[in-house]
C-alpha cells in the first residue's frame, strides 16, 4: 500500500503564493486540497474524503477559516496513515504548515460610526478594502466605495448621526457585499421624488440615494420618523 | 485643528493644482475658494487640476470639481481636469454625473499640451487671416 516515500511538493503556483507575505484562507484551502489529494491517492476518491472532513469540521468550502482548516488538516493526517508512510506524511505536513503560518484571516466586515465628514472617508476606505478582499474587480470596488460614500454623506448631512455596517452577503451560492446605512434622524419625507430623480437638494443634486442604487445591485429603504435604514447589496459576477 | 491646504502652483500662464491628499468636504470647499482667489491674483489663463491621486470620487466631490471649473471659467481661466482614473470615470457615468464644466485630458502632459494648443490655435487663426492667398488661388 505504501506508494513510496516521496512526500508532497507544492505546485509552482502554490510555491509562488508562499513568496507573498500572507495568503488568504481560500488560498490555504487550495493548498490543503493539493496536499491531501496527493497523500490520499486517487483524485476523485480523495476529493470526496477531503470534502467530508470539511463538512465534519464545519468548514465551508467557499469561505473557510484558518482555524477550521487546522482541524481539517489534523483529521486528514490521521486518514492518510492508511495510504502513506508516517515519514512521508510528516514531511508533507511540514510543507503544508508553512502555508498555514502564512495564512491571515481577513475580516470581511466593518462597522463605522458616522458622526463627522472624516467618518465618510473611514467608511468608504473600509468598504474598499473589504470589496477588494472579496474579489471584486477594481471598477466594482470603486463603485461600492462610492456608494458607501454617498450613503455615509447623507447620514452626516441629514441625520447627523448614524452607522455604516459592511458585511458579506449571500444569495444561494452567489457571494456579495452588503452595506447597511442606519441613522436615527428625522427620516426621508420625499422618498418617492428622490427615487424618481425628481428631487434636487439646495446645494446638490439629490444624487446620493439614486446614485448608490445605480452603482449597486439592489437598494432598499426603510424610513420613518425615528430613523432610516438603507440596505444595499452588490454581488460578485 | 491645523489648517490643511492644497498648494496652488503658478506655471507660466496656468495654475497647477495637484490633489494628493484625501479630499474631505471641508478641504474641498477651502480649495474651491483658494483657487478662485488665486486666479484673480495671478490672472491665470488656465487651471489644471490633477486628480490622479484621488481614488474615490463621490457625487459631492465631483460637484465641487464642477463648481471649481465654473468659477474658473467665470474668472477667465480655462479649467482642465487631468489624470481621472478609469474606475472613477466609469463610476461617475454610471451614477449619472458628468464633468460638464471642465475640459479633461488624460494626464498632466496632455493637459499642458491642450493649453499650449489652445494658444497656438489662436496664433494660427491670426496667421491665416493675414495670408493673402489660398492654395487654390495660386494656380
Amino acid at each position: 500500500m505504501n506508494s513510496g516515500p516521496n512526500p508532497w511538493k507544492p505546485s509552482d503556483e502554490l510555491r509562488h503564493m508562499l513568496k507573498r507575505t500572507s495568503i488568504t484562507p481560500n488560498e490555504l484551502s487550495s493548498a490543503v486540497f493539493e496536499c491531501f489529494e496527493y497523500l490520499l491517492g486517487k483524485p476523485g476518491f480523495s476529493q470526496v474524503i477531503i470534502k467530508q472532513q470539511y463538512k465534519k469540521a464545519g468548514v465551508s468550502l467557499e469561505t473557510p477559516t484558518k482555524e477550521g482548516l487546522r482541524k481539517v488538516i489534523d483529521n486528514l493526517e490521521k486518514h492518510s496513515t492508511t495510504f502513506q508512510s508516517q515519514e512521508c506524511i510528516q514531511l508533507s505536513k511540514s510543507r503544508l504548515v508553512q502555508f498555514v503560518n502564512h495564512c491571515k484571516e481577513q475580516d470581511l466586515s466593518a462597522m463605522v460610526d458616522i458622526n463627522t465628514e472624516a467618518d465618510i472617508v473611514t467608511s468608504r476606505n473600509a468598504g474598499l478594502e473589504i470589496a477588494k478582499a472579496m474579489g471584486f474587480s477594481g471598477t466594482d470596488c470603486n463603485k461600492i466605495a462610492t456608494a458607501i460614500s454617498e450613503l455615509a454623506r447623507n447620514i452626516v448631512r441629514y441625520a447627523g448621526k448614524g452607522v455604516v455596517v459592511i458585511n458579506e452577503a449571500r444569495n444561494g451560492s452567489t457571494k456579495g457585499i452588503e452595506i447597511v446605512a442606519k441613522d436615527w434622524g428625522p427620516g426621508i419625507e420625499n422618498l418617492d421624488d428622490i427615487l424618481n430623480g425628481d428631487y434636487q437638494s439646495k446645494d446638490g443634486m439629490g444624487m446620493g440615494i439614486v446614485g448608490s442604487k445605480r452603482l449597486m445591485d439592489s437598494l432598499d429603504i426603510e424610513t420613518g420618523k425615528t430613523g432610516t435604514t438603507i440596505r444595499s447589496v452588490k454581488y460578485l459576477r | 485643528m491645523e489648517s490643511r491646504k492644497i498648494p496652488i502652483i503658478k506655471l507660466r500662464d496656468n495654475l497647477l493644482v495637484s490633489i494628493q491628499v484625501e479630499l474631505d468636504d471641508q478641504l474641498a470647499l477651502t480649495l474651491q475658494d483658494d483657487i478662485t482667489h488665486e486666479i484673480v491674483k495671478t490672472g491665470a489663463m488656465g487651471l489644471i487640476l490633477d486628480v490622479s491621486a484621488i481614488n474615490i470620487m463621490d457625487s459631492y466631490i465631483a460637484r465641487v470639481i464642477n463648481n471649481i471649473g465654473r468659477n474658473a471659467r467665470i474668472m477667465g481661466a480655462r479649467p482642465v481636469v487631468v489624470g481621472l482614473q478609469p474606475a472613477i470615470a466609469i463610476t461617475l457615468v454610471e451614477m449619472g454625473m458628468e464633468m460638464e464644466s471642465v475640459d479633461t485630458a488624460l494626464n498632466l502632459e496632455a493637459g499642458l499640451e491642450l493649453m499650449e494648443d489652445a494658444g497656438e490655435d489662436w496664433d494660427e487663426e491670426e496667421d491665416e487671416e493675414g495670408e493673402p492667398f489660398r492654395d487654390g488661388d495660386e494656380q
